[in-house]
């Protein structure tokens, strides 16, 4: 539950993160570093001690077929007793020579490898309870009479020294790398509360949107938050837009339906309602009622628009409308591609088709065809073999209430919602006369690229 | 023929069980979802007129309960929302035709005969059967070319055996079809009007349109031409 909560912050889950990642970082770090210190070590130690052979050797010399070697010699540790570095020289089994600092110590028996002209050995035993390196060498002599002799030169070297250098080492490097550690714990959490200042200062912008005091928020935001910020201003701007739209439709509604209620209540009160005035008025405010809630649902902005699939639409729209109009046994041709798109809100594209296609199946005799397309715009056209629409009478049935054919029904509002929703995405509508003898509606919409 | 109205509002819904009543309809009437959808289920009607607005359970539900459980007699919405979504989504549920409120009752009337009509296979509201032409839209029947003067009873004893021609009908269903429920089943109405109607559609006696098919009912028979 802790741990949820932590992770539920940003910060959390990045110090989180760290706080992981950093030890197996330092833990690995520090391994590496010491293990190549200790080789780095044991290479010295190596060639030091075969210095010492070689220093050793140089020193040798052979009277009478025996080795020989000054009784004072120039490293002064080999002249000390117990002082941690001793010197053998063995001829097979036999120890011919021994450092005067041996004297107090019993060195290790000789080994079973075989003498071999060259050969070196380096090994690790313990002498006196001591951990201790072993270097030996062997070497060929020729004796004055010509014959040659073999030794083995042993060099043995206490590793206390080594031990404690190495010991001291590790504890410096750990002390670096915890201190290390802290630092960059600090940095970060630092760095951590830098970076992501710039959303509280958004939590605080909010809360003055929210009290009233701004209303919208400041652009003044890092780049990666910024597309954030202005796509949510312009939610703000036209969430802003659509409220007072509502308001204004709402204030249009009550003063327009003011009207016919006066009329209806002067006749009541007058003791005088003839049945075919009060069937105006209701008719005049029913048609208010659509008109102002269709205009006020269809002026939604265009902004928060999805890409609609037309294809879609359309076919729900035929299907339905295959139903309503069975009768007619209407044949229908549609020629629409399935990439056309309209960027807006599917309620509207389906009150734009709705309407269209329902006059062309209202208005023909049997055939409907509806064809869509884009290129610098989206263009969908409705054609029907119906009686058309004349040319003088084209302008007049986009406006709100005339029918060019009185005979049908809630005609006249359907084309003025189109005109009113494509006009709020600006996009036009022109009528003309169909390839199947009737009226043709072409309507266009800009395109939003994705 | 026999209708269900479910309709919440009560005003709207008496006036339109009234309206309907008159035009010769016998109208069965719910006020909510659950009732109508239970009436809908155990009645067989020839149409049903469903508001989409409804309490207890949505017009839209019952719908789609309804063709759920195969029933497929014609429905008709009814809706106060006057957008495409909801009348696209109200006819993919199973509706087959919508009007919007508020409308004119002899449109509401138009609508329901053509649903009743298209749902018995007919395209046209006049159905010719050789001599004897019925008007669906005018409620009115001609022999030779000669006005029937039938009383409405008997308008819809023939309307409906005309709708399901060379069927034969039990008395059972036109009395369920066409008259309310309080109406005296062992009476012998339906008889009577048969023979009314027989006297009136062919008194020569050369024409037998309706046959009377012993202990099972009776079957028009003419066919359309």
């Amino acid at each position: 539950m802790q741990l949820l909560r932590f992770t539920d912050s940003l910060s959390g889950r990045l110090i989180l993160a760290s706080m992981l990642l950093l030890p197996v970082f330092v833990l690995s770090g520090g391994v590496a570093l010491d293990r190549s210190f200790a080789q780095s070590q044991a290479v010295a130690e190596q060639e030091s001690l075969r210095t010492q052979v070689y220093l050793l050797l140089g020193a040798a010399e052979i009277f009478d077929g025996a080795l020989w070697l000054p009784d004072a010699l120039q490293e002064p540790r080999f002249n000390q007793p117990d002082s941690g570095l001793y010197a053998r020289i063995l001829d097979g089994n036999l120890t011919v020579w021994q450092s005067p600092s041996a004297l107090a110590t019993t060195l290790p028996p000789a080994n079973d490898l075989p003498l071999v002209t060259g050969q070196e050995y380096y090994e690790s035993l313990a002498l006196n309870g001591q951990a201790t390196k072993l270097f030996s060498f062997d070497v060929a002599w020729d004796t004055a009479q010509g014959r040659e002799k073999n030794f083995r030169f042993e060099v043995f070297h206490e590793q206390t020294a080594q031990i404690a250098e190495r010991q001291s080492y590790r504890r410096q490097l750990w002390r670096w790398l915890g201190s290390l550690t802290l630092l960059l714990i600090v940095v970060q959490y630092t760095i951590q509360r830098w970076g992501l200042r710039p959303l509280q200062s958004l939590a605080q912008d909010l809360q003055k949107l929210h009290s009233g005091e701004n209303l919208t928020l400041s652009e003044n935001y890092p780049a990666e938050i910024k597309p954030v910020i202005s796509n949510l201003n312009q939610v703000l701007v036209a969430e802003r837009e659509q409220r007072d739209r509502y308001r204004h439709t709402l204030a249009d509604l009550a003063h327009s339906l003011k009207t016919p209620l006066a009329v209806i209540r002067s006749h009541l009160e007058s003791d005088s309602l003839p049945v075919e005035l009060l069937h105006d008025q209701v008719g005049r405010m029913d048609d208010i009622i659509r008109h102002q809630l269709q205009r006020s649902v269809s002026q939604t902005s265009t902004f928060a628009g999805q890409a609609v699939g037309v294809q879609a639409v359309v076919e729900r729209l035929l299907k339905a409308l295959q139903k309503v109009y069975a009768d007619k046994q209407i044949q229908f041709d549609c020629q629409l591609p399935a990439d056309s798109r309209f960027w807006g809100d599917e309620g509207d594209l389906m009150e734009i088709l709705g309407n269209l296609l329902d006059n062309a199946c209202k208005y023909c005799h049997q055939r409907v065809a509806v064809s869509a397309g884009s290129d610098e715009l989206l263009w969908l056209e409705i054609g029907d073999d119906g009686p058309g629409i004349p040319e003088q009478l084209r302008q007049v049935v986009l406006t709100r209430g005339a029918r060019a054919d009185t005979a049908q029904v809630g005609q006249g509002i359907g084309l003025a919602v189109v005109v009113d929703i494509l006009s709020s995405y600006r996009g036009s509508l022109q009528i003309s006369q169909s390839a199947l003898g009737g009226a043709q509606v072409r309507i266009e919409l800009p395109l939003r690229q994705p | 023929m026999r209708l269900l109205i479910i309709e919440d509002e009560p005003e709207l819904n008496k006036t339109l069980c009234h309206y309907l009543h008159s035009g010769g309809y016998v109208v069965d009437s719910a006020s909510d979802g659950r009732e109508g959808l239970y009436l809908a289920s155990e009645h067989p009607y020839d149409l049903a007129i469903i508001d989409l607005g409804l309490p207890k359970m949505d017009g839209i539900e019952v719908i789609k309960a309804l063709r759920e459980k195969r029933i497929g007699y014609p429905i008709l919405i009814l809706t106060a929302r006057d957008n495409w979504q909801d009348k696209v989504v109200g006819l993919e549920a199973g509706a087959d035709d919508y009007l919007v409120k508020p409308f004119h009752n002899e449109e509401l009337r138009a609508r329901v005969n053509a649903l009743i009509r298209r749902s018995t296979g007919h395209a046209s509201p006049v159905l010719n059967f050789g001599p004897v032409t019925l008007d669906t839209a005018a409620k009115v029947v001609h022999v030779d070319g000669q006005a029937l003067e039938l009383t409405s009873f008997e308008y819809n004893t023939l309307e409906y055996l005309v709708h399901h021609a060379g069927k034969v009908i039990s008395k059972t269903e036109l009395t369920e079809h066409l008259y309310d429920q309080d109406f005296d089943r062992d009476s012998n109405t339906i008889e009577v009007f048969i023979g009314r109607l027989r006297k009136k559609l062919d008194p020569e006696g050369s024409l037998k349109p309706i046959t009377t098919l012993r202990g099972q009912g009776y079957r028009f028979n003419l066919t359309q031409s």
